[in-house]
């Protein structure tokens, strides 16, 4: 269902002062019974929700003439964020919350790479695609060896549970992970909204993983969070330079709110839970009523249209299904592909810089964690126990 | 090399007020002039917040549907004579979850006896190994159980989540590298506890169903976890009584 930005108008913002603590804290979803992709839901629209929040507060840092506005949007953004992030229940478990972060980064940006109209861009999204592939794998394996966890339990049987890149080699000096920001007069808004989500998803990742590693006891589910969230960093560091520089905040604001309503609506679209889908229906109306504050102000302090940044028309929005068939194919055809700069290198036939080697071999001198806790280690349904024959009646 | 410190060393544990002779007073002072906030009935607002959730509230999760044919037709006739498979099926998923985590708390126990070493009347390496094979043996029976009556092994059954949500600090005190082998064989014991009961449950529950061979196989498991808890309880024992330098009291 198309979306017309030139007509939608949304709530009115001053209407959008109306949570209450019982509202922004309601009963959670079921890890038993809610679809996986529910989970999936709630977590990017927590991070998205969270890079708004944040832009808002460093954009409120260089702006004072539109500070004021920016307090009452962002304070709607962030009990928007509550009462999103609220509805994860206690019984999934930080590692369980974990898998399915893992399982927005592959599926969200499987579908992202697969619609990215820029050759270079849908590129990078599928270099970022392999590496939260090995993430996934390599945090399976830490629940099933530590807790006798099934992940599948959790993903509900949509992504495959496998090696990607490793993550031992996805360690990268910092230059190695600046790409070329698309260029702000000739992109595609939908390029634009898709470096946005997936970069609120990587950061949101980063900050869960920073917040959680050090709530594990064992030495070695520590040092996996603390490596895999220096590879979150990686990605926030690779997504970011996306963006092009030379945006002007207002044009940033407006980008950031388009990016909102695009994936609030795929979110009611494509949601099986009633209540949640009233949630997802509430907040694009909401972001609507946001984007048209904000295009006032564009028009009003930059006298531009905003429809000289925003297409007037939203593109079609995420699709909530699995993308086995696409990330196994982009598996097959690019695990050994590397970066020098913001060159993709294959990893076979050309050495990447000597700063990411000596980089990469630094920080795994006294061993890594990734490789440690999956060695071996084959997914298998109902945990790698149940394969063996040890134990088993004669 | 100084010797490492043991838990029962004295040391500079500051959680208590009487580490803090002079701020501590000063706190509690500060608590009594300042004015107090406008008095509720705590219990009555915990109680009346709760009711609304409660009011609200879907069940954690429910039972996963049967996944062979023979399952289902099992149910049926259950359901015929007043009688609910899943509360069956439930059971058996909550000993498999179980089994399945004590299994792998074993292995860290392993590595923790490796490292530190045990004591008089403590558990040697053999014991452990013995206790966690059979944890793993009780696994692949219950898979085997439930296979057999048509429900789904890979599930996660509502008391499997509650009894994930229960054992969680036990993991983490086992897997602490800070902890000892005494501190890990006291959340192990916390853990064979509950198997003992959950066990006792479980054969009752599966006798009510009718499930004599089932009943036969899982009394001989809860056999194994009764000598599981009686050995647990012996180290942990031994170890206070020596560490306290007390004897033990006649039983």
């Amino acid at each position: 269902m198309a979306v017309d930005l030139t007509r939608e108008r949304g709530v009115p913002i001053d209407k959008q002062l109306d949570f209450h603590w019982r509202d922004l804290c309601r009963l959670p979803t079921s890890k038993l019974n809610d679809d996986a992709f529910t989970r999936v839901r709630i977590i990017l629209m927590n991070g998205i929700e969270a890079e708004s929040v944040g832009f808002q507060h460093t954009m409120a840092r260089h702006r004072m003439d539109l500070r004021r506005e920016l307090a009452l949007n962002r304070r709607i953004e962030h009990h928007q964020q509550t009462l999103v992030n609220w509805l994860l229940p206690v019984d999934l478990s930080p590692l369980e919350t974990t898998l399915n972060y893992e399982q927005v980064a592959i599926e969200v940006t499987a579908h992202v790479a697969k619609h990215e109209p820029d050759p270079y861009l849908a590129q990078v999204h599928r270099f970022g695609l392999l590496e939260d592939f090995d993430h996934l794998y390599r945090f399976a394996a830490l629940g099933d060896r530590l807790f006798g966890l099934d992940a599948n339990a959790v993903l509900n049987s949509y992504t495959d549970i496998a090696a990607g890149r490793p993550t031992s080699v996805e360690h990268r000096h910092p230059h190695d992970d600046l790409r070329n920001p698309y260029d702000k007069r000739s992109a595609d808004p939908l390029s634009k909204i898709h470096a946005m989500t997936i970069l609120a998803g990587e950061q949101q990742t980063r900050n869960y993983y920073m917040n959680i590693g050090p709530m594990f006891a064992d030495p070695l589910a520590r040092q996996l969070y603390a490596e895999i969230a220096s590879i979150e960093e990686q990605h926030v560091t690779q997504y970011e330079s996306l963006l092009d520089p030379e945006e002007t905040w207002l044009e940033k604001w407006l980008l950031h709110e388009a990016t909102e309503v695009w994936n609030y609506v795929a979110c009611a679209q494509y949601e099986t839970n009633a209540r949640i889908k009233e949630i997802w229906q509430r907040f694009a109306d909401y972001e609507l009523g946001q984007l048209n504050f904000v295009m006032e102000l564009f028009r009003k302090l930059e006298k531009r249209d905003p429809f000289e940044i925003l297409p007037q028309t939203l593109p079609e929005p995420i699709a909530y299904h699995n993308h086995r068939a696409f990330v196994r194919q982009v598996l097959a055809d690019e695990v050994d592909l590397r970066a020098v700069d913001s060159r993709f290198i294959d990893g076979r036939t050309e050495q990447e810089s000597s700063e990411t080697l000596l980089y990469r071999k630094q920080l795994n001198s006294h061993g890594s964690p990734s490789d440690t806790v999956a060695a071996g280690y084959v997914w298998t349904p109902g945990t790698e126990l149940m394969a063996t024959q040890e134990g088993r009646a004669k | 090399m100084s010797k490492k410190k043991k838990p029962s060393d004295v040391g500079m544990n500051k959680t208590g007020t009487g580490t803090a002779p002079i701020q501590a007073p000063l706190t509690a002072q500060g608590a009594q002039k300042t004015p107090r906030t406008s008095g509720t009935d705590f219990q009555r607002s915990l109680a009346s917040t709760h009711l609304e959730y409660v009011r609200g509230a879907e069940p954690l999760g429910t039972a996963p549907p049967p996944t062979s044919l023979k399952g289902a037709a099992r149910s049926l006739i259950d359901l015929i004579q007043g009688k609910k498979t899943t509360v069956l099926l439930d059971k058996v998923g909550e000993r498999l979850a179980f089994e399945r985590t004590g299994t792998r708390l074993y292995d860290l126990l392993l590595v923790k006896h490796e490292l530190q070493g045990t004591w008089d009347g403590g558990p040697t390496r053999e014991e452990l190994k013995q206790f966690r094979d059979e944890e793993l043996a009780h696994l692949h029976l219950l898979v085997d159980a439930m296979t057999q009556l048509g429900g789904d092994p890979t599930a996660v059954t509502p008391s499997a989540d509650v009894v994930a949500m229960e054992s969680m600090g036990i993991q983490q005190v086992i897997a602490d590298p800070r902890t000892t082998l005494a501190q890990a064989l006291h959340a192990i014991q916390v853990a064979e506890l509950a198997d003992r009961d959950g066990w006792d449950l479980l054969i009752e529950v599966a006798e009510g169903f009718d499930q004599k061979a089932l009943s036969k196989q899982f009394r001989q498991a809860a056999r194994e976890e009764e000598i599981h808890l009686m050995r647990v309880r012996s180290w942990t024992r031994a170890h206070a009584m020596l560490e306290g330098g007390v004897q033990p009291t006649a039983k």
